[in-house]
């Protein structure tokens, strides 16, 4: 079959290209901060803000009190973060999505080089940012005294989420090549798409009626396997085995696709 | 037994133009063709073999810088077939890969790592590659802040260290000083020493004729001319000079000549004493020295030398003939000197166009453009010459 030697090669290529997959890495997060004086320190204040406005309108206007019974926790801050983090991590890397190849042009018009690196880079970029804070959070949650032996299910977790970040990045980003509507969608959809995963609610508060719209968004299983894991301390396998086929299908697919349209690219930039 | 570097069978490059980006969507729906074809590259056959030099000559538009693309394995050819062997490192334009914020020396490693590089062969280069860029003072800012000049001088040196068994460069050095170019060219002569392929793209026919054994010629997206460069290059400029309307200009080449029966070998600017020179000074004495071949049995010819500032514009051009000479009859290596006591041309960048003629001086045999060189004057007068005046005012 010549799908595995394809899936290999996108394993492989930050490892044989080293220097080039940590170059344009290094590019990108230079890039994202060049001229501000801020600098790194705004990839924290900007999940901050969020989460100060959320908490505002959520826990202290419209006064949602979580159950601990569902949600694990009874703080509305410690569930809201538990989601928002991985969200931001997949949000930031589809929006961009569009322009990793777009914003490119010039060099994959004129230099010979893997163009894999340029959606692996792009999903990387947003975790390592978006890591740190979830880091910070996973220290205070330590220190508050959620750590568990469930804990240990997290890099999976993590994994699997990059996997699929990084289908739907490849997607994304080949098809904007092609159509650059996609550019202007991205945004009102993914704002849509954050408001349709239980991030600010959990599940239990959507009507059952209703609840179906909610289990069918392919975020989903992953923002409900970090809150699982971390708060609830323990892993429905139904659920890590179904975010483990949606990621298969979707990385797959879009590998395939990438492949096929990764020769046109020259011609259409 | 040689092999070839590269072998092309049949390149054809088609690019499907849509008029409206609706009109791709339209066609992968409705499976109906809604795009007009442009043929960029038709049915185009070479080899190169290794440690050859290919040079690549057209007009704007005739299919090169596809043709360089699908060399450098950027564009892929709708259909035909190519062969490479051995790493390849393209300059289809320097710099592309530079991140602006970065320093000189960051982008070697990204720049690098682009061609192909690995971190253990780039460290071993870096101090080489700042070397030849002569950018130690600025390497530590950003490329920014870098003038175009040190840009390219730095996409150069990256380029060349990454030492490639076949070497693609498109109009690379039409930018960079004079003395740069010279550096480049020498670092190609070297890289051409080496038994290592080159390919080159420009429009500067001394650069072809200089480095290039062989040379291909694209018009319209097909192959107009293939062989050796003299040939190739004189029958690509009898096209340029029949091609221009109404053209005053000298009388052209013949197209059928293979190896020109007189070959113009050097071209040396010396001082009086015989010193070679890059930069000369205004009423300076110069010395034109031109080195002739003539195989086969003596022949006889005129000689003229020109100065411009290019194949168009002259500023002065003297002849032997003119000058009421007998012909020189040429035979085997020859020297001829052309002694300018004080040179009255201003200040700028000049070039000379040597060309040797037939006996009648009617016939143009073998030509060469040598150049830029640079002449500094010290008077701000305006124009090309300096005349000698004087003012009588009221």
């Amino acid at each position: 079959m010549y799908i595995f030697p394809l899936i290999k090669r996108w394993f492989e290529i930050p490892i044989h290209h080293k220097t080039l997959f940590w170059g344009f890495v290094r590019n990108e997060i230079k890039g994202r901060f060049a001229g501000s004086m801020g600098g790194f320190l705004w990839s924290l204040l900007t999940p901050l803000a969020n989460l100060l406005i959320y908490v505002f309108v959520f826990s202290i206007i419209f006064k949602i009190r979580m159950k601990p019974m569902e949600t694990g926790t009874d703080s509305f801050v410690v569930y809201f973060l538990t989601g928002l983090l991985p969200w931001t991590a997949f949000s930031e890397a589809l929006s961009s999505a569009t322009d990793t190849l777009l914003s490119r042009a010039n060099l994959i018009t004129k230099v010979a080089f893997p163009l894999e690196i340029l959606p692996l880079s792009g999903v990387i970029v947003p975790f390592l940012l978006n890591g740190l804070g979830f880091g910070m959070f996973l220290a205070y949650l330590m220190f508050k005294g959620y750590f568990h032996m469930a804990w240990m299910w997290l890099p999976l977790v993590v994994i699997t989420h990059m996997v699929f970040t990084l289908g739907m990045v490849c997607l994304i980003g080949s098809l904007s090549v092609f159509l650059r509507d996609i550019k202007q969608f991205i945004g009102t959809a993914l704002s849509l798409w954050f408001f349709l995963t239980p991030i600010i609610y959990p599940l239990s508060m959507v009507p059952e009626k209703l609840q179906w719209v909610i289990k069918i968004n392919p975020m989903y299983p992953f923002i409900e396997l970090y809150h699982q894991v971390l708060l609830h301390h323990f892993i429905s396998f139904t659920m890590l085995a179904y975010a483990i086929v949606l990621t298969l299908c979707c990385f797959v697919g879009s590998v395939i696709f990438f492949e096929r349209s990764k020769y046109a690219f020259a011609d259409v930039l | 037994m040689h092999l070839n570097a590269i072998e092309a069978h049949n390149l054809t490059k088609n690019y499907q133009v849509y008029l409206k980006p609706f009109d791709r969507l339209k066609e992968a729906v409705l499976r109906k063709p809604c795009h007009d074809l442009v043929e960029a590259l038709s049915d185009v056959s070479f080899e190169v073999p290794e440690g050859g030099t290919l040079g690549i000559i057209g007009e704007n538009g005739a299919g090169k810088s596809t043709l360089l693309k699908i060399l450098a394995g950027t564009a892929r050819p709708t259909s035909g077939r190519m062969v490479k062997r051995g790493r390849i490192a393209a300059l289809l334009e320097l710099g592309s890969g530079f991140h602006p914020e970065f320093s000189g020396r960051q982008n070697i490693y990204l720049n690098a790592a682009l061609l192909g590089l690995k971190e253990k062969e780039i460290r071993d280069r870096e101090e080489a590659i700042i070397a030849f860029s002569e950018l130690e003072h600025a390497i530590d800012r950003p490329v920014k802040t870098y003038s175009s000049g040190m840009y390219v001088r730095l996409a150069f040196s990256i380029a060349t260290s990454v030492d490639p068994q076949i070497l693609i460069i498109d109009e690379a050095l039409s930018v960079g000083d004079q003395r740069f170019q010279q550096k480049c060219v020498d670092r190609m002569m070297n890289f051409r020493k080496a038994n290592k392929t080159l390919i080159i793209c420009t429009h500067s026919m001394y650069m072809i004729n200089e480095l290039c054994s062989r040379t291909l010629w694209l018009k319209n997206g097909r192959l107009c001319g293939y062989g050796k460069t003299s040939s190739v290059v004189s029958s690509y400029l009898t096209y340029l000079e029949e091609d221009v309307p109404g053209s005053v200009n000298t009388p052209s080449a013949p197209a059928e000549s293979h190896m020109p029966d007189i070959l113009i070998g050097e071209v040396h600017l010396l001082d009086e004493e015989n010193k070679s020179m890059t930069h000369i000074h205004q009423f300076q004495t110069l010395v034109v020295q031109v080195k002739t071949r003539r195989v086969g049995p003596p022949i006889k010819g005129h000689l003229a030398v020109g100065f411009g500032f290019s194949d168009d514009v002259q500023v002065f051009e003297t002849t032997t003939k003119m000058s009421g000479m007998d012909p020189i009859i040429f035979s085997g290596e020859q020297t001829i000197e052309l002694v300018i006591p004080s040179i009255p041309i201003l200040g700028g960048n000049y070039r000379i166009r040597v060309r040797v003629g037939d006996e009648h001086a009617m016939r143009e045999i073998d030509r060469m453009t040598h150049g830029p060189f640079v002449i500094e004057s010290d008077h701000p007068e305006i124009g090309m010459m300096w005349m000698p005046h004087s003012w009588k005012t009221p």
